[in-house]
């Protein structure tokens, strides 16, 4: 009989034990869970700051500054065809010319519109031929 | 030595004093009364432990459970495109318990907070010296100056999170989306009327906190937050641009008191722009005035003018009473009960045509004479005058629209060509949709739809809407009041309205209000495009020059960004690498 009230304290403690750990195992959890929400919760505000930030950079009042302003953009005027004259050989020389003083010129430019303006100058003036007429619909103007 | 026979010496058990015989009730009684006490408290034990504990309970709970509130975000209301609008973004309170600021507090961590917060000395040891419990010293702090300030470390003061409202268009829509006000309620325009739908209702939830103040157990049931309802307007913020640019360029250039513009589109009923001139911005409101703050396109009304005489003579033209080539001679003066009325020019005879495309008031009110006050009071009822318009807009207004059983024949007269009858721009707009819409007036909306075409209550006859917007066409043809308001490959037509303004004795004959209602492309019409300057002083003050070339500009970019094909051919033009602007460059269109 001894025996097995020994047996059987031995299992109520372990029990107990059990429980306790089992407790602290939850409360670790929940602790951890309540800051991952917070976390979440944090992301979500960044979220939001970060989308209004969007909301402000694509604004139109912007893109149409940056458009007229910067990048020399023109309203687009249906119907109109504009002609630009190529001149190979000079535009040779104004591409040796720009090329030695490309840190200037790329530091007059927006981000990101630099290399697409330099690229697009060199191609068109690669492919025209000589003294050769582009036709630029609309209002698409290749700049040189 | 000899035995002492005193009681000093007699053995303690042979005491006389014990030998006394106590009572036996008197120990029962102790044992009783002591047997009552530990029952009595058992008893208080059991009461504590069982039925009586809620005192306690609530004690023990207060010193380790908490209740969180869980805040709710306001909904963000976007355009038709989801660009957003308005929305909310956590900023913090700095608040205070004044008693628990210490007296001596280091005078460079107080300028400093005043520095961080941009409020002088002054005032913050005025807000730290009132004897309240509670006092907010600043509220909707960005969160970098709020860290800034907690990292001062000063007793007695604290944060707490909230929300301020964002509105990253600013003046462009403010007039639509309007604003809210510190509590994060709103005030004015959208956020007003919808304010039951954007706001959010917090949620909260109790817990039970360790002595580290770490969260380690949900009580009750989570009350979750419900977040405010999102909101797509039926506003196309591209066009709202344009409409804005073009309507605040023509106020200034005229130095005009103010005006409003707005386009409708006559497929879906919605409003893809709104726009008012002057504004304000929503973002920065401590300059406010009522001039900034009216929406005018839907609170002000004003007499139309001339734009009143394409309703009139549909309504004829309806009833069979006059047809499209019916003359009307327009010669001279017309006297009607001792009123003269006038035309600008000598027109002669004219077809129905021919009035509307010279705005004859003359000729439209020989129309006039022609229909009974009840129908064409029916009629102004049918297109929305006199009714506030539904759109669940605060401070729509009805305008004036008198009984037609008042109405004496001069009045019926200048009613017809738009005198003696009050509206706003948004009812004028609205009322258009029956050209636009083959007769039927559309219900216009300022929430996104679904896209599919609306159909309405039909005013008139698609043959009449189709016959009028014929002559519609010829007012913005050369010969007409509105030219400038043709726009380069497509069909458009509309109707000039130049009207005096009342000055509370009569009208001003030095103050105009130029409105100009139109439609384009004519073939099918998509959008409704109207605006109205108010009072324009330099150059011309008629509305075809003046509102005219607004149209254009508006309704030849709006329908560009809604793809819409061109209807007519488009000059060719060619132009030299050396041009400039091809604003520079005639375009084989009068402007």
């Amino acid at each position: 009989m001894s025996r097995l009230n020994v047996f059987l304290m031995a299992v109520l403690v372990a029990c107990a034990l059990s429980t306790v750990n089992a407790t602290n195992h939850q409360r670790e959890l929940f602790v951890e869970l309540g800051r991952v929400q917070g976390e979440a919760h944090q992301m979500a505000q960044t979220l939001a700051e970060l989308q209004y930030q969007e909301g402000a950079l694509s604004k139109t009042t912007l893109i149409e500054h940056v458009a007229q302003d910067q990048l020399k953009m023109q309203p687009v005027t249906p119907g109109r065809t504009q002609y630009l004259v190529v001149n190979v050989a000079a535009d040779a020389e104004s591409n040796v010319a720009a090329d030695s003083t490309t840190g200037e010129a790329v530091s007059e430019l927006p981000n990101g519109v630099a290399a697409a303006s330099a690229t697009s100058s060199a191609t068109s003036s690669a492919a025209a031929p000589a003294s050769s007429q582009v036709e630029a619909h609309g209002n698409t103007e290749a700049r040189r | 030595m000899k035995k002492n026979a005193s009681p000093k010496h007699l053995p303690f058990s042979s005491s006389p004093v014990l030998s006394v015989h106590l009572p036996m009730w008197r120990s029962k009684l102790v044992v009783f009364l002591l047997f009552v006490a530990f029952m009595a408290l058992a008893g208080r034990a059991f009461w504590i432990q069982g039925p009586g504990n809620s005192f306690y309970q609530k004690q023990g709970e207060s010193r380790y459970q908490r209740t969180i509130e869980l805040p709710a975000t306001r909904g963000r209301i976007m355009d038709r495109n989801g660009v957003m609008l308005a929305t909310s973004l956590p900023v913090r309170a700095i608040w205070a318990i004044p008693e628990d600021v210490p007296d001596d507090i280091d005078a460079s961590k107080l300028q400093q907070l005043g520095k961080l917060l941009g409020m002088p000395p002054k005032d913050l040891r005025t807000k730290l010296g009132e004897e309240k419990g509670f006092v907010y010293i600043k509220r909707q702090v960005p969160n970098d100056v709020a860290d800034k300030i907690a990292a001062l470390d000063i007793p007695g003061i604290y944060q707490r999170t909230e929300y301020e409202r964002f509105y990253p268009e600013g003046e462009i829509t403010a007039h639509l989306v309007g604003f809210t006000n510190v509590e994060d309620e709103g005030q004015e325009g959208i956020e007003l009327s919808e304010q039951k739908k954007l706001a959010g209702v917090s949620g909260s939830r109790r817990v039970i906190k360790d002595r580290m103040g770490r969260t380690i157990e949900d009580v009750d049931e989570l009350a979750m937050p419900r977040n405010g309802q999102d909101l797509s307007l039926s506003l196309d913020s591209k066009i709202q641009y344009i409409t804005y640019t073009e309507l605040k360029a023509a106020v200034e250039e005229h130095h005009a008191a103010a005006g409003a513009a707005m386009v409708i589109d006559t497929h879906t009923g919605e409003v893809l722009a709104l726009a008012n001139y002057p504004t304000y911005n929503p973002n920065d409101r401590s300059h406010l005035t009522g001039e900034q703050l009216r929406n005018r396109a839907l609170t002000d009304t004003f007499e139309p003018g001339s734009i009143m005489k394409p309703i009139s003579i549909s309504l004829a033209l309806d009833l069979h009473r006059i047809t499209p080539d019916t003359l009307v001679n327009t010669n001279g003066k017309f006297t009607l009960d001792g009123a003269t009325i006038t035309d600008d020019g000598n027109y002669g005879t004219l077809t129905i045509g021919g009035v509307i495309q010279k705005s004859s008031n003359i000729g439209t009110t020989k129309i006039a004479m022609q229909l009974r006050p009840e129908e064409m009071w029916n009629m102004f009822t049918s297109v929305g005058f006199g009714q506030a318009p539904k759109i669940g807009f605060p401070g729509a207004v009805a305008g004036r629209l008198r009984p037609w059983k008042d109405w004496r024949r001069i009045e019926q007269a200048t009613m017809a060509y738009g005198y003696g009858i009050s509206v706003s721009l948004f009812q004028l707009a609205h009322a258009y949709t029956i050209f636009a819409h083959d007769g039927q007036l559309i219900p216009v909306t300022i929430f996104k739809t679904n896209g599919q075409a609306v159909s309405g209550p039909q005013v008139i006859s698609p043959t009449t809407a189709a016959e009028m917007r014929k002559m519609l066409e010829n007012v913005a043809a050369v010969g007409g009041t509105a030219p400038e308001a043709q726009v380069p490959g497509y069909s458009v037509g509309g109707k000039t309205g130049t009207a005096y303004k009342s000055n509370g004795h009569g009208y001003d004959h030095n103050k105009y209000r130029a409105s100009f209602v139109g439609m384009a492309p004519l073939s099918n019409p998509r959008i409704i495009v109207a605006v109205s300057i108010d009072s324009p002083t330099t150059g011309s003050h008629f509305g075809g020059s003046v509102s005219g070339p607004v149209f254009s500009a508006i309704a030849g970019d709006t329908l560009r960004a809604l793809n819409v094909a061109p209807d007519i051919p488009v000059k060719p033009m060619v132009v030299t690498e050396n041009t400039p602007s091809a604003s520079a460059v005639s375009t084989g269109v009068i402007r």
